[in-house]
């Protein structure tokens, strides 16, 4: 009955109602689609990462990813390449041989980190083939590459014109190549634009005296949130001594932890929010009680005790709460499906959006612990707000209460 | 609901009561050294000008105020040292209140505003239903079981209120100014229905009245003139 008298005491001032709900639903709405959008770009820029270059894991010889130098390749890629085929969690590999290099066009030249992949297992491993805007992916043929649009407008290069690589071979020796652009890719990331080139395995092999040897291998796994396990499933075959096995999180650690504060910002959000609506029901319910006060005094004469009194202002709030939360989830979730299908087009900001390894869509992602947050946070603050309010009512004195005007 | 108690007892004492109000530093005696005893069954008009402590003392024997100096008994129990909320479970279990404003909650029906008497002592809802649905036929309302204060007359909505007051079957009811708000014929009506249970349920009935028609009924008069008893008249009827 209680909670019969508090829904119908909501009735009483519609407007004022109407007004908490709203602020409520507004807040649980606005908390929504930003947490939904945030994810969304926060694990598209991971993803960009991993997909586009990175893997999720990689298997270098010892000491490669703090220094890249030519000469810390992986002397028998075979018995590495056999422990990785045999593992059922690994869904695909790639080979890499990887160095910096300069590149030079007739009108100008650019460093860049020229890296060699397997044409054919690459494209199983990342996503770059799918970057290309000019042009086609490798295909395996002598002294190909890609390079970024950002590049070709640089070095003022198009399909089919040569650029010559100039690099350290093996023995530390310059050594030099002549490479034809059969393909101009634009990233996701202005990182990698800036910074990388591709060519076949087999080019870049021959062009640093390298043969068979190779620098890297990359991986896929079937489950990217388990990728440690897998990680350390591979440790416990692969001699350490001689090898680094990394998880992407070990390979760009900085990045990950921004990633991870980011959403843990997200409780700022939910913080404010939270005050901004405990506000607004500790405004509503003190003028919900002081227009009630006599009524208080009448309830308190017949008998009611001050515990009900009080768990009848806060069930009031907690409605006012509870339903501002259910309509704000609702409005939200009706925004999110299209969201979701057809992503939100900011190719406005794209250039802005690359610096980050954002694409220009961006599509939302919902996590089960944001719905939960945003089904407390509101009632949780509705509750806290009703509690002075309430505090007030049952110090009342029944006569004076009463005698209120 | 009411047993016929042949058996006189007596449900509220009060021993050198006095109540002083103060403001400003200017204090006003409300009620002077105030010895009272009220049985079971009476039917007891208090009356006097206004100012003259009528509310006063009513809300001191209905545990709503307190006395500046003396005691109060109510079944034989000093209430003086009783917290808000052993006072609360008092009112609840042993005191019916009747106001002059009517006062029951807007957003309840009558039937409703009846039974929320029972529910906050706890009765389960399928008892509490029948029981003032049971209220409400003896007291011949039970047409406005579905209606809400402001779709009722004054007088319904005091009869409700009696209805009220007396579900929980209370020691006393105490009645402030029961009529003031009603025209004299509903007021009659009312009376009445108030004298009839006293005479056939013996139920004990405290007013605070200047009305002359809650008066002329009253079995004992009490006259209060600047809150001290002037005049106390038993078995007038």
């Amino acid at each position: 009955m209680l909670l019969k008298i508090a829904w119908r005491n909501l009735n009483r001032n519609k407007r004022r109602s109407l007004l908490i709900i709203l602020s409520a639903a507004v807040g649980v709405f606005a908390l929504f689609i930003y947490d939904s959008i945030s994810r969304g770009m926060i694990n598209q820029m991971l993803s960009n990462q991993i997909d586009v270059h990175l893997c999720e894991i990689q298997i270098n010889k010892k000491g490669f990813n703090d220094d890249k130098i030519i000469q810390s390749y992986i002397p028998k890629p075979s018995e590495i390449e056999e422990i990785i085929k045999s593992k059922d969690y690994v869904r695909s590999y790639s080979k890499r041989i990887i160095s910096f290099c300069i590149l030079n066009s007739a009108n100008n030249s650019v460093s860049a980190n020229i890296i060699g992949v397997d044409y054919h297992l690459e494209p199983k491993v990342t996503t770059l083939s799918s970057y290309i805007i000019q042009g086609k992916y490798l295909s395996g043929k002598k002294n190909e590459i890609i390079i970024s649009k950002k590049m070709a407008e640089k070095l003022e290069l198009k399909i089919g014109d040569k650029v010559v690589a100039v690099a350290s071979d093996i023995e530390g020796s310059v050594s030099t190549n002549l490479f034809i652009i059969s393909g101009i890719y634009r990233s996701p990331s202005t990182e990698i634009d800036q910074m990388i080139v591709f060519t076949n395995l087999e080019s870049l092999q021959n062009t640093l005296g390298l043969e068979d040897k190779i620098h890297q291998f990359v991986l896929k796994t079937d489950n990217r949130d388990n990728v440690f396990e897998s990680k350390n499933k591979l440790i416990a075959e692969i001699d350490t001594t001689k090898y680094e096995v990394l998880a992407y999180q070990d390979i760009i650690p900085l990045f990950v932890t921004m990633l991870e504060s980011s959403k843990s910002a997200m409780v700022i959000f939910y913080v404010i929010i939270g005050i901004g609506v405990l506000l607004g029901i500790i405004n509503a319910m003190l003028m919900s009680v002081f227009e009630r006060i006599q009524e208080f005094g009448v309830l308190m004469s017949i008998g009611m005790s001050n515990s009900k009194i009080f768990i009848m202002i806060v069930l009031e709030a907690f409605l006012l709460g509870t339903i501002g939360t259910l309509i704000g989830i609702l409005f939200a979730f009706i925004s999110y499906i299209p969201l979701s299908i057809y992503g939100l087009d900011l190719s406005t900001f794209s250039e802005a959006l690359q610096m980050y390894g954002i694409e220009n869509v961006i599509y939302p992602e919902i996590d089960l612990g944001l719905i939960l947050n945003a089904l407390f946070v509101m009632p949780i603050a509705a509750i806290l707000g009703a509690i002075y309010p309430s505090i007030k009512a049952i110090k009342l004195q029944p006569t004076e209460a009463m005698r209120y005007v | 609901m009411f047993k016929n108690e042949s058996v006189i007892m007596e449900i509220i004492r009060l021993e050198n009561v006095s109540k002083i109000y103060s403001s400003n530093g200017v204090s006003v005696n409300a009620l002077n050294d105030i010895n009272l005893s009220i049985n079971s069954g009476e039917y007891t008009v208090i009356a006097g000008p206004s100012g003259s402590g009528k509310t006063t003392l009513l809300n001191i024997i209905g545990t709503l105020d307190k006395p500046s100096k003396g005691k109060v008994f109510i079944n034989n129990e000093d209430i003086s040292n009783k917290n808000k909320s052993e006072l609360s479970r008092l009112r609840l279990d042993k005191l019916g209140f009747i106001f002059q404003a009517y006062n029951l909650i807007p957003v309840l029906t009558a039937l409703e505003n009846i039974e929320f008497a029972m529910m906050i002592k706890g009765i389960k809802e399928l008892e509490r239903r029948e029981k003032a649905l049971k209220v409400m036929r003896e007291l011949g309302i039970e047409e406005l079981a579905n209606k809400r204060p402001n779709q009722m007359s004054g007088g319904q909505q005091q009869r409700v209120a009696v209805a009220r007051a007396i579900v929980n079957s209370p020691l006393i009811v105490l009645a402030d100014e029961p009529t003031a708000n009603l025209d004299s014929k509903t007021a009659i009506l009312l009376l009445d229905m108030m004298q009839n249970m006293n005479e056939k349920k013996n139920i004990t009935f405290v007013f605070s009245s200047h009305d002359q028609k809650v008066i002329e009924r009253a079995k004992r008069l009490i006259i209060l003139k600047d809150g001290f008893i002037l005049e106390d008249i038993n078995n007038r009827r």
